[in-house]
């Protein structure tokens, strides 16, 4: 049989193979659920978004705002080692790159970024698995911005 | 049409363009969109008739300063930053694996050629198989009791800069801003 086969195409099927495999691997990687949710704090009225109720206690425990509002929220899945841009109200992004899981935490790297000039947060930090952190500050028209950055691990 | 006759007299047949007809096509004639014979008919007409040749004139002049007007606000737009929002919202390309191993293809056909290749192929196959054989892991999503961040890294350009979590579960926040953070602990 080896002798009716060309010699250039014997190793053919082999290769599908092993590329079959290779796309199995790829498609099996690790993979991050990166949750982002920007939320509008301001200190006129005392309204609640319902849609911010499982974060109501982390948003009492750290900020001193009087109303909260959930401005918006996205959710993406990627594989580890790369960026992630999420677009954040007022012209900025926030770039989200999962860098390893180990010992059920994810290791992020954040940046936000605000038009050319140099980004105001540029930080290396780990969450536990399902965990999530806030970064505050960005001025909005009404109020300040506070984002939660929330990573799952779900390979 | 112009046309000699069996004298070789030249007699125009061309019918001349009235003011209705040029009224109708000016526009096609401005933006030259009518074909060489109506353009000459039209010019000519424009040339002999002084309230077409002035209506003409008119949106000749309009035309005019509308393009130059829309040219000098498309000179004010500022595209400095153009390239920069755009290239802040790419996405790192996906890693092309089909073609990394069509580039490599030729290099590696020469020392595949000689070796076993079913032999190889298969054993890298099931070696890779059985590598990424999945494992089990919980996808289910449950609250943490402890939600501390480790910080390894922080660099801001910002005035303010503030890290703090709260006692419950010890989720942390970062603070940067140019400005206090009142309405924070």
């Amino acid at each position: 049989v080896r002798a009716m086969v060309p010699p250039t195409r014997r190793w053919i099927v082999p290769l599908a193979v092993l590329l079959c495999a290779l796309a199995l691997r790829l498609a099996l990687a690790d993979e991050v659920a990166l949750h982002v949710r920007t939320v509008l704090a301001t200190e006129s009225g005392s309204d609640f978004d319902n849609r911010l109720v499982g974060l109501r206690r982390q948003l009492r425990g750290l900020f001193h705002y009087s109303s909260y509002r959930l401005v918006k929220d996205e959710e993406r899945h990627c594989p580890l080692g790369l960026k992630n841009n999420f677009e954040i109200p007022g012209g900025r992004f926030l770039e989200v790159m999962p860098v390893a899981l180990r010992d059920d935490r994810v290791r992020l790297r954040v940046l936000l970024i605000e038009g050319t000039s140099p980004p105001p947060l540029d930080t290396d930090f780990t969450v536990p698995n399902r965990g999530n952190i806030w970064v505050g500050g960005p001025r909005n028209p009404d109020g300040a911005l506070l984002i939660s950055i929330g990573a799952e691990a779900t390979q | 049409v112009i046309c000699s006759n069996a004298l070789g007299v030249v007699v125009s047949l061309e019918r001349e363009t009235t003011c209705e007809e040029f009224a109708k096509r000016v526009d096609g004639f401005l933006d030259g969109e009518i074909d060489a014979h109506a353009m000459r008919a039209m010019a000519l007409h424009a040339g002999s008739c002084a309230s077409c040749g002035g209506d003409f004139d008119r949106a000749e002049a309009l035309q005019g300063l509308i393009r130059s007007t829309v040219l000098a606000e498309v000179d004010r737009i500022d595209t400095s930053q153009l390239w920069s929002g755009i290239e802040a919202r790419l996405e790192a390309p996906r890693r092309g694996v089909l073609a990394g191993w069509r580039l490599r293809g030729s290099r590696e056909r020469r020392w595949l050629s000689p070796v076993p290749a079913l032999a190889l192929g298969g054993a890298l196959a099931a070696l890779l198989a059985l590598y990424a054989w999945p494992t089990t892991r919980p996808t289910e999503s449950i609250a943490v009791a402890d939600n501390h961040a480790q910080i390894e890294r922080i660099e801001s350009t910002a005035q303010h800069v503030a890290v703090w979590s709260e006692p419950r579960e010890h989720t942390t926040a970062i603070w940067v801003a140019s400005y206090e953070p009142e309405a924070a602990p």
